[in-house]
């Protein structure tokens, strides 16, 4: 054996090909890195076509700045980017490509042909790489912009080429990608073709709402209701009512500064705020828009960029699930009820997607519109985006002499155990028995925890729970919180603890479901301190307990003082997890349905 | 089937009628639950059974029984029909479609009634244990403890009262019953005579709509209320009434662990006066806690609420109290229910703290103890 040097620096051929495992792992990772390209470029039209699933040709044609010989010649150079170039840049990223990795590496895996003009030359650059050999350069006409093709993918690699998946699995990827781009960029035309066929379409839209409409659809879009929340984390976008649910998370896409993230953080905010009001395991249909200020996030995670960091993780949960329970607490659906008997007993106000708004939803304010010169996500605080008004916090409780609003309706009685059936001068109103008494409890138990005057009854048998290490490590973590709700509770070895009092207004409920209820919410929520979405949830969970079931009996001693009750708290139209607590139906409704008018 | 026919005096029938249509399902009306079975058992006497499954009532009442049958009838309209009748006596007849008809002096009703196959078969146990006690004591018992019985229904093993009985001191049979809700416990415990054929040493847990029902046999006359018990089952007879109830099949907790032997704090106190306080105050406390705080402090007891939505309250017993001063926080319906079921004319309160538990006992009623857990805000 020849006794060289052991260690070698790698020919750069060869290390962007092993850099291109990371950043080219299949035809729809090489779609992205193009497709991005061409945004941070400026285009406002992007064509992309691929043959057999892109394994033969991917091409991205743009009408961008596009590039000058020079540049050209070093973006197919590892780590040669136009976007950042100190450390500092980094801490800033306002584009969406920035590691200088994508070109080289799928010049070395690919043949590679990449042509570009800019503005003010007059002759285009054309660039031809061969599975990482030196690129050839020579002259070429041409639009202005970039036209990128990359052809034979992986043919120098074959053990890649074996990955791949069938041409219809591969479109599928590259199709998704499409859709969330062109959800992230709703001014840009974008359009797939494949084998030569217009796959998908998606000229440049007026309004986010229509590039919804657009991509998925008319059945999503009429599901879809406005969430926004402005603040150091903004949250823009549609969220489905609870109605509109599927099995997977496939639903949900969600944009963090502009680019696509599936973040596990986000994923989970998104499905708590809607609370039990979705089954366990199932998703609603989102399309969410957050923006961070730049250094609070890190986007340099993954090769591809499909996963961020967040510096405050539990900030930005927290305000995801603000801004959702809002729109989910208005109950925007109930109202669009079409059913003319049923109206809701407040105007609410009606959350359309744009179709009453006065002004049409400016793009701009949704920071999505990337003209070259602002590419970058406005920071919050910018003139653009005033402060918002300081709201009364949500648990301020002031006591103080209420209207007789509900204790004033006459009963009439019970319907099917479930409804109680009121009537006032202009016509009856029907209200959900256990949806009442549920609004009721939170209400109770919120304004009892803000003055601190829970009462809690103390128990003659105390009662041992066990629990998993993981939840005894989260009520650890929150026991000062539950200890204001109402229940004391102590270690009582290992992992077991004992309650030995209970929130006075949940005594006569299952104690132990109860809490193990509230231990599980708390295990969902980790460790960060319970802000006010989150003690919705814990309120929310405990006044499920308080209370009348659908089913139960009442009697009318029962239901006036349930309507007293409801006149004694803030009641608002909705139970704390969001349906609604009643519906009037006027009389003059019943008239016309009996056709006396 | 053959016909049944009977004649039979209406106050007697109206007397088990009511103890029946206590024990069937009262919501619909087609469920066979909801009926009343009626047989003549041969000797001019007519067998009554009413049943929920948890609760069987057997009566068996004088009646001049013309011809045998058998007769199966919705308890609440039978009843309702009895009751508004004014005549002495009541005629009934079954007619071929089950149904039945029943005439008394110019009234005359027909009544929808179902097939009396379709009648739920009733085993009754027949190895019972029975011990015949005095009424009075056996009501004193139920009436100290029924109030205190849990509704939550995922604790089974409350939602009844534990009765235990045991030898007693020379021929004295010891009876013990005890309810608890688990913020509350009542406890009577009681040496008497009794009438026993087999074992003394028997426990059984009661479902609460047994002992609803049991309280409707003491209203009866009879000076002895017999209490059976068999596997899996309590029986309650009276009268030639037998209500036969499910135990709950589980184990009542150690409920004498926590009750404390002694305590610091010891107040006697005239049960009226006391009433009449909380009385007071209770209408200004929130029907959302129920809490009423009690001050207890030299030569007197105070009762206060403080409700920011209607306002304050105090009102003041004079008490024999030279200790320090305390204030514990109770639901005040807790200590009405104890109070009310308390006749003697004083009570004494036994107290050490905010968090442990009062007992509430009267030196007129020994025997009867209760626990009052504190609340706290």
């Amino acid at each position: 054996m020849t006794q060289g040097p052991r260690i070698a620096v790698l020919p750069p051929a060869l290390a962007n090909q092993i850099a291109a495992g990371e950043v080219v792992e299949r035809p729809a990772s090489v779609v992205k890195e193009l497709v991005e390209n061409a945004l941070d470029a400026g285009a406002t039209t992007i064509f992309v076509d691929v043959e057999e699933g892109g394994r033969r040709l991917i091409r991205v044609v743009d009408d961008g700045h596009g590039m000058s010989r020079e540049d050209a010649v070093l973006a197919v150079e590892r780590h040669a980017t136009s976007k950042i170039h100190t450390v500092e840049d980094l801490q800033a990223i306002g584009t969406l490509g920035f590691r200088g990795e994508a070109l080289p590496s799928i010049a070395s895996v690919s043949r590679f042909c990449l042509a570009t003009r800019t503005a003010e030359d007059g002759v285009g650059t054309e660039l031809r790489v061969d599975g990482g050999s030196a690129p050839a350069v020579r002259d070429i006409g041409g639009p202005v912009g970039t036209r990128i093709e990359v052809a034979d993918l992986f043919h120098v690699v074959p053990a890649r080429l074996k990955f791949l998946k069938r041409t219809a699995t591969e479109m599928g990827h590259i199709h998704a990608l499409i859709a969330d781009t062109a959800l992230g960029n709703p001014h840009v035309h974008l359009r797939l073709g494949h084998n030569g066929r217009v796959g998908v379409d998606h000229p440049s839209a007026p309004s986010l709402k229509h590039r919804i409409f657009q991509v998925l659809g008319r059945q999503t879009t009429e599901h879809l209701y406005e969430v926004r929340l402005d603040g150091p984390v903004r949250v823009l976008g549609f969220i489905s009512d609870p109605t509109f649910q599927s099995p997977t998370a496939r639903g949900v896409h969600t944009f963090v500064n502009g680019r696509p993230i599936r973040d596990r953080v986000v994923q989970h905010a998104v499905v708590s705020a809607y609370g039990n009001l979705l089954e366990r395991g199932r998703h609603p249909h989102a399309v969410l828009y957050l923006w961070v200020p730049p250094d609070e996030l890190d986007v340099n995670v993954h090769p591809a960029k499909a996963e961020v960091r967040f510096v405050r993780p539990g900030e930005v949960h927290e305000a995801i699930v603000r801004a959702c329970r809002e729109t989910l607490r208005a109950t925007p659906w109930v109202s669009a009820n079409p059913n003319p008997l049923y109206a809701p007993p407040r105007p609410l106000a009606p959350m359309p997607l744009g179709e009453t708004r006065a002004t049409p939803l400016p793009m701009d304010a949704w920071g999505l519109a990337r003209d070259p010169a602002a590419s970058a996500p406005r920071p919050p605080g910018d003139p653009a985006s005033p402060e918002p008004a300081p709201q009364p916090s949500e648990l301020d409780f002031r006591p103080g002499q209420r209207a007789a609003v509900f204790s004033r309706l006459r009963v009439i009685g019970q319907a099917d155990r479930t409804w109680l059936i009121c009537e006032d001068r202009e016509g009856l109103v029907i209200i959900d028995q256990h949806a009442a008494h549920e609004r009721v409890g939170y209400e109770r138990i919120k304004a009892g925890y803000c003055t601190a005057r829970l009462a809690r009854q103390q128990l003659l048998f105390p009662l041992q729970i066990e629990l998993s290490a993981s939840e005894a490590t989260s009520l650890t973590d929150h026991r000062d919180a539950l200890d204001r709700l109402g229940f004391a509770m102590e270690p009582f070895g290992g992992n077991t603890w004992q309650v030995t009092a209970v929130p006075a207004l949940l005594a006569k409920s299952d104690v132990e479901g109860l809490v193990r209820d509230l231990i599980t919410e708390l295990c969902d929520i980790g460790r960060s301190s319970l802000g006010e979405a989150q003690l919705d949830l814990l309120f929310a969970t405990m006044a499920c307990h308080t209370v009348v079931r659908a089913g139960d009996r009442l009697n009318n001693e029962e239901i006036r003082a349930l309507l007293e009750a409801m006149d004694d708290v803030d009641l608002g139209a909705n139970c704390p997890h969001g349906r609604p607590v009643l519906v009037n139906v006027p009389f003059a409704d019943l008239e016309r349905r009996m056709h006396r008018r | 089937m053959p016909t049944l026919e009977l004649e039979i005096d209406r106050a007697t029938f109206l007397a088990t009628l009511y103890k029946a249509q206590g024990v069937v399902d009262k919501k619909s009306t087609a469920n066979v639950l909801s009926q009343i079975l009626f047989e003549p058992t041969g000797d001019g006497q007519l067998r009554v059974t009413g049943t929920d499954y948890d609760v069987v009532l057997q009566s068996v009442v004088a009646a001049e029984v013309i011809q045998s049958g058998l007769a199966c009838i919705n308890g609440k309209s039978l009843f309702d029909v009895v009751k508004s009748l004014d005549a002495p006596r009541v005629h009934l007849r079954t007619l071929d479609n089950h149904w039945v008809e029943l005439t008394a002096g110019r009234s005359r009703f027909k009544l929808a009634g179902i097939n009396p196959d379709d009648f739920p078969d009733i085993t009754t146990p027949d190895d019972v244990q029975w011990m015949g006690i005095p009424r009075g004591t056996f009501k004193d018992l139920i009436e100290k403890t029924a109030f205190s019985v849990s509704d939550d229904e995922t604790r089974m093993n409350l939602n009844g009262v534990f009765f235990k009985t045991a030898p007693g001191s020379g021929d004295l049979t010891r009876l013990v019953m005890v309810s608890t809700d688990g913020h509350r416990l009542s406890k009577v415990d009681t040496e008497v005579e009794v009438r026993a054929t087999g074992d003394r040493q028997n426990q059984a847990i009661v479902h609460k709509k047994g002992v609803q029902e049991v309280r409707r046999l003491l209203e009866d006359q009879g000076e002895v209320i017999e209490v059976g018990f068999a596997p899996g089952f309590v029986l309650f007879r009276s009268e030639g009434t037998t209500f036969t109830v499910r135990q709950i099949e589980d184990t009542y907790p150690d409920y004498e662990r926590v009750i404390p032997p002694s305590s610091p704090v010891r107040v006697e106190v005239v049960r009226q006066r006391l009433i009449q306080a909380i009385r007071r105050i209770a209408t200004l406390i929130s029907s959302k806690t129920y809490v009423v705080k009690m001050e207890l402090s030299p030569g007197r007891i105070a009762f206060t609420t403080s409700n920011p939505d209607y306002g304050e309250g105090r009102d003041e017993v004079d008490v024999e109290y030279e200790g320090e001063g305390l204030v514990i926080g109770y639901n005040y319906v807790y200590l009405l229910d104890v109070l009310n079921v308390l006749k003697g004319e004083t009570v004494v309160l036994e107290c050490s703290d905010a968090f442990s538990p009062t007992i509430v006992t009267s030196p007129e009623e020994a025997g009867a103890l209760f626990v009052v857990m504190p609340m706290r805000i």
